[in-house]
């Protein structure tokens, strides 16, 4: 990132590229932290931590949120294309909770510093997928309002998981501040 | 490693910890709420999409399949609880979520749309939770 920043290209190119290069290495690795939630042993099998989230937040803080917006989309298509779920129910639950959980946490970042921390906004993300996901699995794929009896256990690992991604959002964000930006 | 606990407590605002407070006790609270009951289910309703719904008793032992969009799902009931012993799926999470047998438990096969839930008399005075 710092080679490109010396070379002799416009500034504004190269912070573009750098841009671009950044929201890449994300999507990257947030497809890898999808993948690595997916094979690990759950006590529940369709219960995942979601730590994808985690790009999209260091996105939102860097970039804003189209930016989020964009990541979250191609890492969802993504994860999708690896595991085969491309088009399935399970596709369209992890798209419909990441629209709405990055919308939300756009909307409370603003106000981050003053009201939320990022694992506040991280929380956010993480109840407002889950609960996205249980509606979209009751009103339109089973059909049934059974499926919030899951509610319980799916809050309290929102729970857990916004908290340690807001953490670890919080301190990457700092460094890369630190490191990149300013 | 103190220093990170000591950032991560300042950083912490009122919103956050009204948050985490309001989750904890949200999560606790839906734990009552939506608690499978203790008793045991007499029959299982077998929801499969496009199709109506089957009502099995849990005293009928035996293998039955049920038709879904990708194919066949194998439901068996034995010993009063049911699972489902195969299904065309392609992670088969559906066959990991085991057996139940208490009012309320249910397991769901998103990719094949299959649905079973227990019902029964419950012990418990939650039961108008559903729409």
């Amino acid at each position: 990132m710092r080679l490109l920043a010396e070379h002799h290209l416009p500034t504004a190119v190269s912070s573009r590229i750098a841009k671009l290069t950044r929201m890449a290495i994300l999507v990257a690795a947030g497809s890898v932290l999808f993948l690595f939630e997916s094979t690990i042993p759950r006590p529940l099998p369709w219960l995942k931590p979601g730590l994808s989230n985690l790009v999209t937040l260091i996105a939102l803080c860097l970039y804003g949120f189209r930016a989020a917006f964009l990541v979250m989309f191609l890492r969802v298509i993504l994860g999708a294309l690896i595991l085969g779920t491309l088009f399935n129910p399970a596709f369209l639950f992890a798209l419909g909770g990441g629209i709405v959980s990055t919308t939300l946490m756009a909307l409370a970042y603003p106000h981050s510093r003053k009201i939320f921390s990022l694992i506040g906004v991280s929380l956010i993300g993480a109840f407002s997928h889950n609960l996205t996901q249980l509606c979209l699995a009751a009103f339109l794929v089973i059909h049934r309002t059974q499926v919030f009896y899951l509610l319980p256990i799916m809050l309290w690992s929102s729970l857990f998981s916004g908290f340690l991604v807001g953490i670890f959002a919080h301190f990457i964000v700092q460094k890369a501040h630190k490191l990149y930006l300013k | 490693m103190s220093a990170a606990v000591k950032e991560i407590l300042r950083i912490l605002t009122f919103g956050d910890k009204f948050l985490i407070a309001f989750l904890t006790f949200g999560s606790l609270g839906s734990f009552w709420v939506f608690e499978p009951s203790a008793s045991a289910g007499s029959y299982a309703i077998i929801a499969t999409a496009g199709q109506p719904e089957l009502r099995k008793s849990l005293r009928e032992e035996g293998t039955f399949s049920v038709h879904g969009p990708l194919g066949v799902t194998v439901i068996e009931i034995a010993g009063g609880s049911i699972h489902i012993s195969d299904s065309v799926c392609p992670q088969k999470l559906c066959l990991r979520q085991g057996w139940v047998r208490r009012v309320g438990e249910i397991i769901v096969c998103v990719p094949n749309r299959v649905s079973i839930w227990i019902e029964g008399q419950r012990t418990n005075p939650f039961d108008a939770i559903t729409g």
